[in-house]
């Protein structure tokens, strides 16, 4: 046992060092470039976007962001957008921003790369089922027409109680699996009341921003890695949607109609 | 000599040697004299000559080559006492003689050879490590119940990566490469409480075996390990059992004789979780778990034996609406059945078969109800089928050939379903394979060659993929021996889910697209294992594994679709020391691993979660330590972990339907994959227990502490960021200080 002792002790001293050595950090530096959200909106709208930059885990954030040069071109037309506040950048006027058209953004900042985008807007489109001022119940299902030029749908259920707290359900769906249909039985938990449905039909960009966004959560609280970007030369989205909406009541009791509403404006697709 | 010629040259050779040579043979079982149970690797020779054998995993042995003549036999197994009987051999006859072994018989001065010496004597092995029951229930249990796979992780080539899980990384391997088996049952899934612990019931279990690396043509269709468990076959000659209480669950186990056969059957169900969610009002919320086995066996005469052995494990998770009995009521189960029925046939005393046939079955039920009426399902199931035989030919006193088929058919399905609509996804994959193996003792006792090879079909894709597989063993001296092995292995199956995921509820199988090449793994072995005493033993073995086609889910995602898969190459290699010690005042084993491991998807080249460099594992039992309590402990050491750190972040914006206005969320920017590692890991955790008499019975009342010095291991980091602030980093950590007490009566 005194023979192998002093070696033992040796042996062990070492791979007590060397394991103690083995906590690793890289050692690539981290570069700071542009964040960059435009999102624009079939038919007239005023874009607007938001300039940022990236900051390294050890430094503070800040939102006033000014100095940055945001171009927004369409054929031969090109509109600069302005610093109007904090990180945000805007054009006062609204655009003619047809289905189809495609928009090119480019955003400069002197010590960061340029961010380039472009976006085809999607087609309009609406809301087959229901029609406003409907009561439905979660055997009916939502269905709508085709927005050429979209990849898929962002979807929200929102009620307002009268208390004046809200509720929302967002869906992203792609076009490949239910776009046009939705059975609404998910709705089942959720209390009788006066809903607004709404649908954002995204074009490639702002569907894969969302998707690979993995939800959202208000006022910034939802944190997940991953850096997704659908621009170049920095991170951050320039994509394009078309919107449409229908307020609907929804009632649990398969018996359609409400009290104090007429018959003749119950309707159910089931 | 043209290689096809030289192959019938040495079969011819080996005829000649069975038909010509005109010795006697001496056959039989060895078995424990008070429970009737087989005795595996149990050493048997014929005393005054160098003749001998060990017995194999059913309790049969076979002698050949015995010059006619009386002998002493001498039967040897550690924990019992040692047998001799007298034995007349004839001339080309073989005698039989069964031996029970006495374990109260056992003499102080007595040397006694075991399990591990005899294997060490007589087998061509390499990477291999056998827990048995009674080594299993010393090591200090994980919230008070003994887990297999918590003793296995404890092994050198093994890698935990969190104190929550049981997957077992094994030399650089992920747990989807490992082969689980259960009395010839594939388990798929061997997990419950989202990893914390193995379905198997250690007191129900004869022995694990593990093949961490380089196994025999025996085994095939996983790439890295082979974790071959066996049943114990009950008491045939008593009536015996006992019931357990911990603080997570309650066990019973009763066992006894059936007319020329035993059963054992055994149960454990989870009592804490449930009493938890209720003391702390949390209604509406419920989890369980539980476990079934059973083993019966049937001796029909000497040369057929049959054998049944089931499992059936479950977890169940629900959560519902408590104030409303027709609002939201979520289920999730899921779990393993395994059935197999096994006949041992002695052929003649020179052919032994085994058998088998096997069902085993993964499910999975996800059920959401929103109304009584309003459904969403979620089923998974995975079925396999299997008929194997193997065949043991004691062809020679030089050659011991085994080959075997192994006929399965493995089927998946999945069906959703929502409300009226459902979608249903099922594949069915025929992995037919078979094998030859010969154990050559080209210089007795001194020089030994395995060559083997495994032939596998797999239907997807219609591939036919050729398996060769070598052992070498070169014994210098007495103590000593040098062992080799290469082999190549292939898997027909991957999992879908990430293995980054810190904790699983289990894994999603599939069959390797018809697209993909079959993944393969080549495995080069080399290594001393020497004697020091009659009951210790240090082995070090260096490893090389090397992978190719692995198919990788996509990272960060919890689940990637089978056409999704990323195909990965890499390579591990590293080198495992353990010194072992099976008797005496002090047992168990000091186990150090220093591994690399390497991935490649395309250009990105890293190391994957479980990379750990260093790793040394103590286990150190004392039976009778102080007062009758027998203590024990476990210590682990081990280099941090990769993972893949946040280096930056940015303000995300996103329009929100709902409000019809953007608004934003923090998110943070990572690092390369797995490119920074977390701190030191080490863990103590400690046992006692005494055990008292009473008539008919004895108490065992036991104490265990998991992380006794309350070491404060990081399970991962969260950054937070504010605004305007520079972010915070959380570390969550592994399991605390965490003492249970329990109780056992055994009658």
């Amino acid at each position: 046992m005194k023979r192998i002792t002093p070696p033992v002790c040796v042996g062990f001293a070492l791979l007590l060092l060397s394991v103690t050595r083995c906590e690793l950090t890289p050692s690539e530096r981290f570069e700071s470039e542009l964040c960059v959200h435009c999102l624009l909106f079939a038919g007239a709208d005023a874009p607007e976007a938001h300039v940022n930059r990236t900051y390294a885990i050890g430094d503070s954030s800040s939102f006033l962001f000014p100095g940055a040069e945001v171009f927004l071109r369409q054929a031969r037309d090109s509109w600069a957008l302005l610093h109007v506040g904090n990180d945000r950048y805007a054009y006062p006027e609204s655009l003619d921003t047809a289905p189809f058209d495609t928009f090119y953004l480019r955003v400069t900042k002197d010590g960061y790369d340029t961010v380039l985008g472009h976006t085809t807007l999607p087609d309009t489109f609406s809301i087959l089922f229901p029609r406003p001022g409907d009561t439905i119940t979660t055997e009916d299902s939502l269905t709508w027409t085709e927005s050429r030029g979209s990849k898929g749908y962002y979807t929200s259920f929102r009620r307002e109680t009268p208390r004046g707290d809200t509720f929302d359900i967002g869906i992203l769906i792609a076009n490949d699996s239910f776009a046009g249909y939705l059975p609404l039985f998910f709705l089942s938990p959720e209390p009788e009341g006066a809903y607004t449905f709404r649908l954002a039909a995204l074009d490639t960009n702002y569907y894969n921003w969302v998707n690979a966004g993995g939800g959202f959560g208000p006022g910034g609280g939802m944190q997940q890695s991953g850096t997704p970007s659908t621009v170049t030369g920095g991170i951050g989205v320039f994509g394009s949607a078309a919107l449409c909406s229908v307020r609907v009541y929804l009632k649990h009791d398969p018996v359609m109609g409400y009290p104090g509403q007429s018959p003749g404006s119950s309707r159910s697709n089931r | 000599m043209n290689p096809a010629t030289r192959a019938l040259f040495l079969l011819a050779a080996i005829l000649a040697g069975i038909t010509s040579a005109r010795p006697g043979a001496v056959n039989g079982y060895v078995r424990d004299l008070s429970s009737g149970e087989p005795l595996a690797y149990a050493n048997v020779y014929l005393e005054g000559t160098s003749i001998g054998a060990a017995s194999n995993d059913r309790g049969y042995y076979y002698i050949s080559n015995v010059p006619a003549g009386e002998y002493e036999l001498v039967v040897s197994f550690i924990g019992f006492g040692t047998a001799r009987r007298r034995v007349e051999v004839g001339s080309g006859v073989t005698t039989t003689a069964d031996v029970d072994l006495d374990p109260g018989a056992v003499k102080v001065d007595e040397v006694v050879v075991s399990a591990e010496r005899a294997r060490f004597e007589r087998e061509v092995e390499l990477s291999v490590t056998r827990l048995d029951t009674r080594q299993l229930l010393t090591i200090p249990k994980v919230g008070g119940e003994m887990d297999l796979f918590r003793a296995i992780q404890m092994l050198p080539g093994v890698i935990a990566t969190s104190d929550f899980s049981n997957r077992l990384y094994i030399r650089g391997g992920s747990p989807d490469q490992n082969l689980v088996l259960l009395d010839g049952i594939t388990v798929y899934n061997p997990s419950h409480l989202f990893g914390m612990y193995s379905p198997f019931i250690t007191e129900a279990i004869s022995d694990a075996t593990l093949l961490a690396g380089g196994f025999p043509a025996e085994y095939g269709g996983r790439l890295s390990s082979v974790l071959d468990i066996t049943t114990r076959e009950g008491n045939s000659k008593n009536y015996t059992g006992h019931g357990s209480l911990s603080m997570l669950a309650g066990e019973a186990l009763v066992e006894g004789p059936i007319p020329n056969g035993s059963f054992l059957l055994a149960g454990r169900r989870t009592w804490l979780p449930d009493a938890l969610l209720k003391a702390f009002g949390a209604e509406g919320l419920g989890y369980y778990f539980y476990d079934l086995m059973g083993k019966a066996n049937y001796e029909l005469n000497h040369d057929i034996r049959l054998t049944v052995a089931g499992l059936g494990a479950e977890d169940v998770l629900g959560f519902w609406d408590a104030e409303d009995p027709d609002g939201l009521d979520v289920r999730l189960a899921w779990g393993n059945r395994g059935l197999s029925a096994q006949a041992d046939l002695i052929l003649s005393p020179l052919l032994y078969c085994e058998a088998t046939a096997a069902w085993s079955n993964f499910f999975s039920n996800f059920r959401v109800a929103f109304s009584e009426t309003d459904t969403a399902r979620m089923t998974t199931d995975l079925t396999d089928l299997t008929l194997k035989t193997d065949l043991t030919w004691y062809a020679h006193s030089h050659h011991t050939l085994a080959l075997g088929a192994d006929l399965r058919v493995t089927s998946t399905s999945t069906t959703t379903r929502f409300d009226t609509i459902s979608f249903a996804d099922q594949d069915t994959l025929w992995p037919l394979s078979a094998y030859i193996d010969d154990k050559w003792e080209v210089v007795p006792d001194r020089f030994f060659v395995k060559p083997g090879l495994r032939y596998n079909w797999y239907s997807n894709g219609n591939r036919h993929e050729l398996e060769p597989r070598l052992g070498l063993k070169y014994k210098p001296g007495k103590n000593t021996s040098l062992n080799a092995s290469a082999g190549r292995y292939t898997q027909p199956m991957v999992t879908l889910n990430s293995t980054d995921a810190l904790f699983s509820i289990y894994d999603m199988w599939v069959p390797v697209p018809d697209a993909r090449n079959t993944p393969s793994a080549l495995h080069y072995i080399a290594g001393v294992e020497h004697w020091l005493t009659g009951d210790a033993i240090v082995e070090v073995e260096g490893w090389y594994k090397d992978y190719a086609n692995l198919l990788e889910p996509r990272y960060g995602d919890f689940a990637t679709p089978a056409d999704s898969l990323l195909t990965a190459d890499g390579y591990s290699w590293g080198c495992d020391l353990m010194l072992r010690k099976t008797e005496g005042w002090v047992t168990g084993w000091v186990g150090y691993s220093y591994m690399w491991t390497r991935r490649r998807i395309g250009e990105e080249v890293y190391h994957p979660h479980y990379d750990r460099r260093h790793n040394l594992n103590v286990v150190a039992n004392f039976p009778g330590l102080f007062w009758g309590v027998d203590v024990s402990t476990n210590f682990t050491l081990g280099t941090g972990l990769p993972y893949a750190g946040d280096i930056g972040y940015y303000p995300r914006y996103e329009y929100v339907p709902g409000e019809n206005e953007t608004r934003y969320s923090w998110r943070f920017i990572q690092g390369p994959r797995d490119a920074f590692r977390y701190p030191v890991y080490h863990r103590l955790d400690a046992g006692l227990s005494r055990t008292w008499t009473l008539g008919w019975s004895e108490i065992t009342a036991f104490l265990d502490v998991t992380n006794v010095y309350d070491a404060r291991n990081v399970l991962l980091y969260h950054w937070e960021a504010e605004d305007g602030d520079i972010p915070e980093r959380q570390q969550y950590d592994m399991m605390p200080i965490l003492p249970t007490i329990g109780l056992r009566v055994r009658f």
